[in-house]
């Protein structure tokens, strides 16, 4: 039997909307109603009474089934008619885009009044815009984890509610309250030690050493790849309890030993995983040099009392070359002094060496001068926030309701009557009466507030349906749009005074683009439009992919994301998303990408020549690793990436019943992926639907699971030399590429599509739903107004915040 | 309301009052006193449910004969000596997951679909769980060393999972903090908070009759729920925790490094033993990793992850490694098997006769993302009518099939990969397995998931 896999692109949110009589009806007529009609009723299918209302999904299932017959060749049956090629692809197009504009306009859908779940990350904002209070809902225990859909966390029709989130939610708040006025309350308090204090002993033996070759330089700690040191014990503060949890601050004085042809050192702060490593909450490279060692601060939430260790993290560790002997030697009590590294072989004759002769460092080392900690630290801004939450000891009903109501209207942004809180109040005079505390029972009233539906969900319309938003709605929208919080002061004034449209809402926006919060949207938005998640979602294997260490993945994925700030910072247009001759990296990625060591270890602006061999987004590791399978690259996902990502446009997914890939036996000779998935282009009938997504892939497949670039692709298994990169193709239309470089340049001819499908990605994620036909006419605005500014990043986002389209429920 | 003298069925006023007329009945049902209830019901039955992911090798897995006098096939050796208590199933598939790659774990217990606009269903154990819950303190555990969970709510919400044995050990036995008293004060309060929050919200669902409320209803749902649950909680209160052993205490409330595969997987069946023989809770789910980072098992020479070994590419040492791994981990089902038998129940019986244990994958050749003929093994439940003893082989027994692919050695050949991609019997659903143990489970109901009928046993 034939095997046919006909398929052509629809957008997951737009189509064009073909008109009727179309190849669909026609096909049906010719091929399917004479066993499926009003004279014979095979299977129990009459396909001409199938529902044609897509949009209610009434037949949808049937529909589905009958695309996938089609498709793969097993309808009509063989000894019937059968239809031609592009026949069927005709009708599978038709039919699969009709089966999508349904599913979309449901997703779009919204009751009169619509509940969209806060993620987990604007839950987190909130609580720290509303009280001041450092919440980490990622914690094992805390919230769930975010239904996402195409990599967005805020999808309202995905973030369902069970009764575990409830019981999450309710704890959360009893947390956060917790937080926010302790019972027990604790003064900060700062703790230093030397790296002579770090040693056991205070490092007395080690200073009689030193006295006895009378060297005045001061011990230093060099901490090495392969065991980790302590970092925090909580007993360094003297007693400390839970009360003392909060934000700490760490400052410490290092520099770092980089090995000719090595690593940069790159030091792990966290809670000890094993004899070697430690989960990271503070994580940075250290590219000072011995001489010169610079002090690094951090801020950093700590439940107290904990233990955090330093891990120092590089491919090549210590107890690779000697086992624990070796290891053993330096981390012994009294053993191992260091000053310098000219003085090691005098001070450690007998230990083994971490220097060569010429005085460079044979592992990426740490060398730690002090460390100190402060905290727990309460930043008056977040006092601020709680003050006045709490009514006074004394205060009379009235004034307990009237703090309960300016409570609720903060918390639920928006404002509220009284006797909305009417049921809370009566708890509140019960528990009184039954002789709580009034801080207690009050405390009860805040709980209902922040585990109540106006808390969790942004609740949009009344039990009337109307079309636009009110001007709360309207502000709530737009700051978790570009805050992913809730609204400030100043547009809570904004909404009262009923300013929010034309210069007043202008204003609003501009200010809004401006203030530091816009790195929540910038964080935010660009891990879930890209699809970040992905990135080391299949671990790369360690053998064949050496340099991939959890330092790297954490950078690669980083990189997008702070390349994307900088083009919202300088308003750059979106040609640079597709190309740049610069990106943002830190010197981890200098290092992979093979480009010049910078100064500093942090994220920064570096400028790129064309034999580097980057620039845009598709070239970065996170984007060319987060499709592969952790063995080798994927083309067909890549192109399904760029595709969904690039261009806003989901192809459909492969039908079920295709053959197994069959194992390439090992003796014979090596072949690339591309040349294994030749059926994909010679095969005409597989061909019409890869060929709209394989190219997308294929042009970048000098680059591998990691995004390294080669000429050769590395086989393992079969005979004769590796196979040389073909990464050449055509774009679906017929233009031809030669390489990846090419394949850019395509795309910038593109880039009013590119613009359009960046728009739609905006807007799916300002409106928190799936966007439908019905949204066209604002969208097309938006893009006139976007392209006025040539497409720049800033005034794209300014133009969608700004539009109807966000006003509109 | 001074909830420390205050009895139960007092509180209740509190509820009537919150809740103005709109009375639900699983409010009432929950006011039932749960010895009452507990009373009512015959012996325990329980179920187990533990997902591999990724597939196995299925040539060196697949048994070749059906019924009774089947042979074990290489991977499945470890299994042999519970021969009499367990049936190994070739033949079944999820319709929904056919061509869904690595998403096969989410409909696993499901039968769910997987489409781009499809909500999954709930999942066979939580189904059990609507069932078992009002016996038990805990209605279900859910655990997963990697990645997600199995068990899914009706509103296709996927459960958080526990991961650590020190956190599952602390689930299940650890003492309320601050004491009773302080327990129950704190559960007052979170069921009377509960109820104000409920009451709004009917208010609203009043106002709005009968237009689509979207999200509404599930936050209704959820919200009485966990206040059915914070009751339940209450009620267990004065019911003293099962008496853990230092013995067990110290095997079990511990952390392992996933470094060692054997004793974590082990340590968790442990887990799962302890809460059934304490009768902590009667429903369980399993995940020995995800689709994406199932751990690799040093101790026995495998370094690449899982996932990794099943995209084999033909490559005979990944094969090799692939089915040790295959054969390993049902070593270890064997383990759990092994120590169910040898257990007794609060009844004095052994768990393995009143304990059904599902082990398997929603994949059988991950190379190439096969999703039919999946690799299942139904163990235990005699006591609930389960008759073991034989390889229920649906490939074999539906009608066009070939036989399994052979070369003149009698080993399976790599045509066989076929029928791992594509069902032989299209009707064979796994959800037809699913609902027999459902029933089993005391579940009533004709129908699980796409089941089209029940398979017998």
């Amino acid at each position: 039997m034939s095997r046919l896999c006909f398929f052509t692109f629809a957008s997951i949110a737009l189509t064009t909307l073909v008109s009727a009589s179309e190849p669909f009806d026609t096909f049906l007529e010719a091929h399917c109603v004479s066993c499926h009609g009003p004279d014979k009723e095979k299977g129990d299918l009459r396909v001409d009474e199938l529902s044609r209302n897509f949009r209610m999904a009434e037949d949808s299932h049937l529909w589905a089934e009958v695309i996938e017959k089609v498709n793969s060749g097993e309808m009509p049956p063989e000894d019937e008619p059968q239809p031609a090629q592009d026949e069927i692809a005709a009708f599978v197009a038709e039919l699969d885009t009709k089966l999508k504009e349904g599913k979309a306009a449901r997703k779009a859908a919204r009751p009169a009044v619509a509940h969209y779940r806060l993620s987990r990350k604007e839950y987190q904002n909130t609580v720290y815009d509303l009280l001041g209070v450092r919440y980490d809902p990622t914690k094992p225990g805390e919230l769930n984890e975010d239904t996402l859909w195409h990599g967005f966390e805020r999808i309202g029709s995905e973030l369902s509610l069970s009764p575990s989130h409830m019981d999450r939610y309710y704890r959360a708040a009893e947390l956060v309250l917790d937080r926010a006025f302790p019972t027990e309350s604790s003064e900060a308090r700062k703790v230093r030690k030397t790296a002579a204090e770090l040693r056991y002993g205070g490092g007395e033996k080690q200073q009689e050493a030193l006295d006895r070759f009378g060297i005045k330089g001061p011990l230093r700690y060099l901490l090495f790849p392969g065991r980790v040191q302590s970092a925090l014990q909580p007993n360094w503060f003297g007693k400390t309890g839970s009360e003392h949890s909060g934000l700490y601050k760490l400052r410490l004085q290092a520099s770092g030993i980089r090995p000719p042809g090595g690593q940069p050192a790159h030091l792990s702060i966290g809670k000890k995983t094993s004899e070697e490593n430690v989960e990271g909450i503070i994580e940075f490279d250290i590219t000072a040099a011995e001489d010169s060692p610079e002090v690094y601060e951090f801020e950093v939430f700590l439940e107290m009392p904990t233990n955090l260790d330093f891990a120092v993290v590089a491919t090549d560790v210590v107890d690779r070359r000697g086992g624990a002997a070796f290891r053993n030697a330096l981390a012994s009590r009294g053993g191992y002094i260091f000053t310098h590294s000219s003085e090691t072989v005098l001070l450690n004759p007998n230990a083994p060496q971490m220097f060569d002769e010429k005085g460079n460092g044979i592992f990426s080392t740490v060398i730690l001068d002090w460390i100190e900690w402060e905290g727990p630290l309460v930043s008056e801004p977040e006092k601020a926030r709680r003050k006045d939450v709490l009514p006074p000891e004394d205060a009379a009903p009235g004034v307990v309701a009237e703090h309960l109501q300016r409570f609720a209207e903060r918390a639920w942004r928006r404002p509220v009557k009284k006797d909305e809180l009417e049921t809370y109040l009566a708890s509140y005079r019960a528990d009184r009466e039954a002789g709580e505390e009034m801080a207690d029972a009050y405390r009860g009233a805040v709980l209902r507030v922040l585990t109540s539906r106006h808390f969790i969900y942004l609740v949009e319309g009344d039990p009337v349906t109307r079309e636009h938003l009110t001007d709360w709605e309207l502000a709530s929208r737009l700051s978790y749009f570009l805050w992913s919080s809730m609204p400030d002061d100043e547009l809570f004034d904004a909404a009262v005074s009923g300013t929010m449209n034309d210069d007043g809402l202008l204003k609003e926006v501009d200010r809004m683009l401006t203030d530091d919060r816009i790195n929540r949207f910038i964080d935010d938005f660009s891990r879930q439009w890209l699809q970040l998640h992905r990135v080391g979602m299949f671990p790369p294997d360690k053998k064949l992919y050496p340099a991939y260490d959890d330092w790297l993945e954490t950078s690669m994925r980083n990189e997008p994301v702070e390349f994307f700030r900088e083009m919202l910072a300088k308003n750059l247009p979106i040609d640079h998303f597709l190309d740049s001759d610069w990106t943002v990296v830190n010197s981890r990625l200098c290092d992979f990408y093979g480009l010049p060591e910078p100064k500093t270890g942090d994220f920064q602006r570096v400028s790129l020549q064309p034999t580097d061999r980057r620039g845009g987004l598709l070239t970065m590791g996170a984007v060319l690793g987060l499709t592969s399978d952790g063995t080798r690259h994927r083309p067909v996902h890549r192109g399904v990436w760029l595709s969904e990502a690039i261009l806003n446009k989901t192809p459909p997914p492969p039908p079920a019943n295709v053959d197994p890939i069959e194992p390439v036996p090992p003796e014979g000779d090596k072949v690339t992926v591309r040349q294994r998935l030749e059926a994909h282009a010679t095969d005409a009938n597989c061909a019409s639907c890869h060929a709209n997504i394989d190219p997308f892939g294929f042009a970048w497949d000098n680059y591998d699971a990691i995004g390294q670039w080669r000429e050769r692709e590395e086989v393992p298994k079969g005979k004769g030399e590796n196979p040389v990169v073909d990464a050449s193709g055509f774009m679906p239309g017929g233009r031809p590429f030669e390489d990846a470089n090419e394949f850019k340049k395509l795309l910038l001819e593109d880039r009013d599509k590119v613009a359009r499908a960046f728009i739609e990605h905006l807007s799916t994620y300002a409106l928190r739903r799936v966007l439908s036909f019905d949204d066209e006419d604002e969208l097309n605005a938006i893009q006139t107004e976007a392209e006025k500014s040539d497409y720049r990043v800033k005034d794209i986002i300014r133009a969608v915040a700004l539009s109807d389209l966000i006003k509109k429920r | 309301m001074n909830y420390l003298s205050q009895s139960w069925r007092i509180d209740r006023r509190h509820a009537l009052r919150a809740m103005g007329t709109f009375i639900s009945l699983p409010m009432l049902e929950c006011m039932v006193p749960l010895r009452a209830s507990e009373e009512s019901t015959a012996s325990p039955r329980r179920s187990a449910f533990i997902y591999l992911a990724n597939g196995v090798h299925s040539l060196n897995y697949q048994i070749l004969t059906p019924g009774k006098d089947y042979e074990f096939s290489q991977s499945l050796k470890p299994l042999e000596k519970h021969r009499d208590v367990i049936t190994p199933i070739s033949g079944l598939h999820h319709p929904g997951a056919l061509g869904h790659h690595h998403n096969c774990i989410n409909v696993f217990l499901t039968g769910g679909k997987l489409g781009p606009s499809d909500r999954n269903t709930i999942s066979v154990d939580q189904k059990m769980a609507e069932v078992t819950a009002q016996h038990t303190r805990y209605s279900s555990m859910e655990i997963a060393l990697t990645q997600g969970s199995l068990a899914w709510t009706a509103d296709g919400v996927q459960l958080p999972a526990l991961r650590r044995c020190s956190e599952i050990f602390s689930s299940m036995f650890e003492e309320p903090k601050g004491g009773i008293e302080a327990q129950r004060k704190a559960l007052r309060r979170k069921a009377s908070v509960l109820d104000d929050n409920l009451a709004e919200v009917r208010q609203l669902e009043k106002k709005m009759g009968a237009e689509d409320k979207g999200r509404l209803d599930q936050y209704l749902t959820s919200v009485r729920e966990a206040e059915i649950r914070t009751r339940r909680a209450d009620t267990w209160l004065d019911t003293p925790l099962p008496e853990i052993s230092d013995a067990d205490r110290k095997r079990t409330n511990r952390d392992i490094p996933k470094t060692q595969a054997g004793d974590y997987f082990r340590t968790v069946y442990d887990l799962m033993v302890l809460a059934f023989q304490t009768d902590v809770t009667r429903v369980a789910t399993f995940s020995l990793g995800g689709e994406g980072d199932a751990f690799s098992i040093p101790e026995i020479g495998i370094t690449e992850s899982r996932h990794q070994l099943s995209h084999h590419g033909g490559d005979p040492g990944y094969m090799e490694k692939l089915t040790n791994y295959d054969t390993f981990a049902i070593e270890q089902f064997s383990y759990f098997l092994t120590r169910l038998a040898e257990t007794k129940d609060l009844n004095g019986k052994p768990l393995l006769g009143s304990t059904m244990a599902l082990f398997g994958s929603g994949m059988c050749y991950g190379h190439s993302h096969g999703n039919a003929n999946l690799p299942l093994v139904l163990a235990g439940g005699s006591d609930l009518g389960l008759k073991h003893g034989s390889h229920l082989d649906l490939n074999k027994s539906s009608d066009g099939f070939e036989g399994y692919a052979l070369d003149p050695e009698g080993a399976l050949t790599s045509t066989h990969y076929q029928i791992c991609g594509r069902p032989v019997n299209t009707d064979a659903h796994m959800s037809n397995l699913l609902l027999l143990i459902a029933q089993r489970m005391g579940v009533e109901t004709d129908q699980f998931g796409d089941s089209n009928k029940v398979i017998t046993l």
